[in-house]
């Protein structure tokens, strides 16, 4: 259907031909190619004039206190646009952009100090994250078919699949209650879950314990100087990643809610990330994950902060923006006008989350320890405050609002006021103000500077159609 | 078995709590279609304000500077009416409930200090429960009418999802208010103990069934007064939304914002009065949490907020009867969770995000509400 | 242009004994409708009669309690919206639903929905041939405009038209999805006559251009008179006359039906 529809365009068939391919000679395909160059080969140059920055930024006389807090305003700058995608573009109202933070962060972290002594090890890392997949695959096709085979229960009548699903949760949870209680040889037969759970826990054991040894080994085979790097780059995407899988588990059924549900449900799915974590032994329960390798620094923290830019630069004004944007000006006309309405919410989500889990996994390795405190409601309040302040659906006005919210109780701070009391105060005080005075933020929905910048507005054709009224 | 009984008593008690904020926030569901997320924290607020009131801590006047202050803010208020082109008696008729509030507060702030600090009171005493319950009932009451006034309503008309932020905006504002050490400081401090020996066993019941279940389950002071009061409270409520002249708008708004209007009768009003009255409500549950874990802190609103706003979507907003069910069942799953998983208080709290996620996802309209569905 | 030929024999549009009812409401039954290559027909009926409805149910907002539709031959009832636009149906709203934070311009871009323009990895490493899509996207957008006359409010937002601009910038917001059929709620409404009688002239003129059957949601009798081939009359979700103006006008119970009972 939708095949037959890619290559006609809508006015008429006739004017089938390459506006470009007017005004010069050359053939479109080398024309396609320059233009795809120009439009990325900025971004490497610009990734080399970090080096020289770093200089600057990491010399002496720059002092570690104003080091410290620019890294903490590019965590926030990657953190505040990210979630401008998801509530500003797409407009699904999130307030749980720590929860993928922490995903991020924790699932870089544990493989860092477990695996990859000193990080340079990447292929065990790598191996790391397979094996997660694989586990959570599995687990995530039984607990997936289960719950679709509930759902078709509903053709019986609608409130069957509540009723089935509520017994589901009750099994599972006594479940746990028992299999905790019980040594392993006693447990009963009906203690399904708690055996899955211990069968792919040991499959995940297995596939480590016959990875690590070739895998450290083809770790040692690798040139010296790439093997850090390596490893931080599988760590940074490999947590990443996680955030944004954690993003369509949670978003493929939250975004079906509508506007304020959506808000709280992202609240307490983030609550529930950090819940889980905070009682998981493995990453350290509320104590945290102590002895993390330090590995961010200027280049690396800022060549992340532009590639997210641009991602999402690039994704919010093109046609899959557009395409998001729509389905946030008006559901049903979008769907009337043929998008998938879940699809590009679910993409939002999920470019959002991955970046939330950059940011995050980044941040673990910068700071050397984290604790589960750190990815409470008051971080994600935090950024929804940035997204807001600057206005939904700016990413300049993210960017802006991060950098003046990291340095702003850094400046009351020097000029002496107890600024640590007030933080969250003034916070609170502006998101209501900014509500009440001018609710679409500093820069609502514009941008600082012009969207086309290098590119001219298309002109019509002019059809020959002489024109209707 | 014992436990099982013990257990579920408890989670009705727990359940009761929640059910009072729970109904809070149907209410104003139910008028205004919105979440009002700052009523968690107004809870907080009654029970730290009747905790002054029961340790005798309350000064008899305001500081100077929130004298100044809130002159200044009622002179802007003023001021802003005019310069948006309102005649001043319109500017005035705007600021005047406010200054009246203002005017009331001050002498009534000498009062209740002098009362408070009485000897006649009592330190453990049920009259100095019930003096603290009635400024906690007072000053929730004002501030939910603040809250609504200056904050909801001038958003009405806007996107959902303003006055949303606007309410989260609020909450925050309380908690991190609250933890400032000039108001209360982040530490958690010990609540009076107003009612003698409130956590002594009131009855020990007796079950006995055959030669099957043998067990003694008890049931304490604490628990029979929140029971008690929640039941006393529902009935009241329930006659209020009922036959009062009060309940029928109150009724007729939720079902019709703008054609209720239409039918004469003031929505403001009607607004300010679920506002207050939901307040209330969340200020006895304050209090009745406070006597029962005795300890308050500014944050020990937002998970019993929380829980209760997970318990009004579960039982389906906007319904009060739902509320209601849905507190007590949640209650009830809660304590099962904590006395019978391993570790289960650590998955305490866990246990409300997850049915809210549930329910959200199989029935957004909860047990007792209704589907609406959007007109094209 | 518009899309590979289908088989000409079937209808665009085929309704066969539609029925929807809300628990024990009866909005609709028993709707059947043709429309062929080429045709406009008109939908009327007094308020309430269940037009919209109708509307609803061929474009999948509403699933039907029973009968079946049909597009171009291919079984369309029961589908997502997004899945009977793609099948090459598109609609306006009777309540004007463009995206009002968006500028003209991206709201037609918006109908295109191209998947060559759409892939994630395209758009995110610009590789070669996405200015190409995006630069030929635009144009055409920019020529759909100029037809209805809004090329020159292409960067205004659509928020800020006013009232008939707006109305016709659903159309051709519609347009852009290169629809088969087009279905028009009401176009008309809130126009005065000679906006009215431009706007007829418009949807006349799309009929010819784009090669589209149009079926029409109107209530000025004497509009729907001129331009139809064809009208559908319903009253309380049923049809109660069908054929060529002339015929219908003179129907008694479609004259009842709009005066109301003789006396």
């Amino acid at each position: 259907m939708s095949s037959r529809k890619s290559d006609t365009s809508a006015p008429s068939a006739s004017a089938d031909d390459a506006p470009l391919a007017a005004s010069t000679t050359a053939p479109v395909w080398r024309q396609s190619l320059i233009a795809s160059l120009g439009a990325n080969l900025p971004i490497p140059v610009l990734l080399l004039l970090l080096i020289p920055l770093s200089r600057i930024v990491e010399g002496q006389a720059f002092g570690l206190y104003n080091q410290r807090i620019v890294m903490l305003i590019g965590f926030n700058i990657i953190l505040a646009v990210s979630l401008q995608l998801i509530n500003g573009f797409s407009g699904q109202f999130s307030l749980g952009h720590a929860g993928f933070m922490a995903v991020g962060a924790y699932l870089a972290a544990y493989p860092a100090i477990s695996y990859s002594q000193r990080l340079t090890d990447p292929t065990s890392c790598l191996l790391f994250f397979i094996s997660l997949g694989i586990v959570f695959a599995i687990g995530g096709v039984i607990l997936l078919g289960l719950f679709l085979l509930i759902r078709m229960t509903r053709r019986i009548h609608s409130a069957v699949p509540m009723w089935l699903l509520l017994l589901w949760i009750i099994w599972i949870v006594a479940d746990f209650a028992r299999g905790s209680l019980l040594d392993r040889q006693a447990w009963p037969y009906w203690l399904i879950w708690t055996r899955l759970i211990a069968a792919l826990q040991s499959m995940f054991d297995h596939m480590i314990a016959a990875g690590q040894t070739p895998a450290a080994n083809f770790s040692a085979h690798l040139p010296v100087f790439l093997q850090q790097p390596l490893s931080y780059l599988v760590l940074v995407i490999g947590g990443g990643l996680c955030a944004a899988v954690v993003g369509l588990v949670v978003g493929m059924p939250a975004l079906r809610l509508r506007g304020d549900y959506l808000a709280i449900a992202t609240l307490g799915l983030a609550e529930i990330i950090r819940i889980v974590i905070q009682n998981s032994q493995p990453l350290g329960g509320a104590l945290g994950l102590t002895g993390i390798p330090k590995f961010t620094d200027f280049v690396w923290l800022y060549g992340a902060v532009i590639i997210t830019i641009v991602v999402i630069w690039r994704l919010g004004y093109s046609a899959k923006g557009r395409a998001i944007m729509a389905v946030r000006e008006d559901e049903i006309a979008a769907a009337a006008i043929g998008i998938d309405t879940t699809r590009q919410k679910v993409i939002a989500f999920m470019v959002g989350a991955f970046f939330g889990g950059v940011a995050g996994a980044m941040f673990s390795l910068h700071e050397r320890s984290i604790t589960p405190g750190s990815f409470g409601m008051a971080k994600s309040i935090e950024i929804v405050v940035m997204v807001t302040l600057g206005g939904l659906g700016s990413i300049s006005g993210a960017i802006a609002a991060a950098i003046v919210l990291t340095l702003l109780p850094e400046i009351l701070r020097n000029v002496g006021a107890e600024i640590s009391d007030y933080r969250m105060i003034i916070y609170s005080a502006l998101l209501v103000v900014m509500m009440l005075v001018r609710p679409q933020g500093l820069l609502g929905g514009r941008e600082l500077w012009p969207r086309r910048f290098f590119r001219k507005q298309a002109q019509p054709r002019g059809f020959p159609v002489g024109g209707v009224k | 078995m014992q436990q099982l009984l013990q257990q579920i008593i408890n989670g009705i008690s727990v359940g009761s709590i929640y059910a009072l904020i729970a109904v809070g926030y149907t209410m104003v569901y139910g008028v205004l279609q919105l979440i009002n997320f700052a009523h968690g924290d107004v809870f907080m607020v009654g029970a730290i304000v009747s905790f002054y009131a029961a340790s005798r801590r309350i000064a008899p006047t305001m500081p100077w500077w929130l004298h100044v202050a809130i002159i200044a803010a009622l002179a802007l208020g003023f001021v802003v009416q005019l310069l948006i082109g309102r005649d001043w008696r319109t500017a005035l008729r705007r600021v005047l409930p406010f200054i009246i509030l203002y005017l009331v507060i001050v002498p009534g702030l000498l009062i209740v200090s002098a009362i408070s600090h009485s000897s006649r009171l009592g330190s453990s005493s049920w009259a100095m429960a019930g003096f603290a319950l009635l400024v906690a009932l007072l000053a929730c009451g004002t501030l939910g009418f603040t809250i609504e006034r200056l904050a909801y309503r001038p958003l009405r008309n806007k996107p959902r999802i303003n006055s949303l932020i606007t309410a989260i905006g609020i909450s925050l504002l309380l908690e991190f208010g609250g933890q400032n050490p000039a108001v209360f400081g982040p530490t958690p401090q010990a609540y009076p103990e107003v009612i003698p020996r409130v956590t002594e066993p009131l009855v020990n019941f007796h079950v006995h069934v055959g030669r099957l279940l043998n067990v003694v389950v008890v049931l304490t002071k604490v628990d029979v007064l929140v029971i008690g009061t929640t039941l006393f409270l529902m009935i009241v409520l329930t006659w209020i939304v009922l036959k009062t002249r009060t309940g029928l708008a109150l009724r007729a708004v939720s079902y019709r914002f703008d054609t209720s209007a239409l039918m004469g009768i003031d929505i403001d009003r009607v607004v300010s009065v679920t506002f207050v009255l939901g307040s209330c409500l969340a200020a006895v549950a304050g209090v009745l949490y406070a006597v029962k874990y005795p300890k308050v802190e500014p944050l020990m609103g937002l998970l019993p907020g929380i829980k209760a706003f997970v318990a009004a979507v579960f039982g389906g907003i906007g319904n009060i009867a739902g509320a209601v069910v849905g507190a007590l069942i949640l209650g009830l799953v809660e304590a099962l969770v904590v006395g019978f998983l391993n570790n289960g208080s650590q998955y305490r709290d866990a246990v409300a995000f997850v049915i809210l996620i549930v329910i959200l996802l199989v029935k957004p309209s909860g047990l007792l509400g209704k589907h609406v569905v959007e007109k094209v | 242009m518009i899309r590979a030929a289908s088989d000409p024999s079937q209808p665009l549009l085929h309704v066969v004994n539609v029925s929807r009812h809300f628990g024990g409401l009866s909005a609709v039954s028993d709707f059947s409708l043709e429309l062929r290559r080429g045709e406009l027909i008109g939908l009327i009926g007094p308020n309430g009669a269940g037009k919209t409805t109708c509307f609803n149910l061929i474009t999948g907002v509403y699933k039907p309690s029973s009968g079946e539709i049909f597009a171009s031959g291919e079984r369309i009832d029961g589908l997502a919206p997004m899945q009977i636009n793609r099948a090459g149906i598109a609609r306006t709203f009777q309540n004007i639903r463009l995206f009002q934070n968006l500028t003209v311009l991206d709201n037609v871009l918006v109908g295109f929905n191209r998947p060559a323009e759409m892939g994630l990895f395209r758009t995110i490493l610009r590789l070669p041939g996405f200015a190409r899509e995006r630069v030929r996207a635009e144009v055409d957008g920019m020529d759909l405009l100029s037809i209805l006359d809004l090329a020159d409010h292409a960067n205004q937002l659509a928020r800020n038209l006013p009232y008939g601009q707006q109305r016709r910038l659903e159309i051709a917001r519609a347009l852009a999805t290169s629809p088969r059929v087009l279905l028009l709620d009401e176009p008309a409404a809130g126009m005065n006559p000679n906006e009215k009688q431009d706007l007829m002239e418009l949807v006349r003129f799309i009929r010819e251009k784009f090669d589209v059957g149009i079926l029409l949601i109107e209530h000025d009798m004497k509009l729907v008179m001129s331009i139809c081939e064809r009208i559908t009359v319903l009253d309380h979700g049923e049809i109660i006359a069908v054929g060529p103006p002339a015929q219908v006008r003179c129907d008694p119970k479609v004259v009842e039906a709009y005066l109301g009972e003789p006396v």
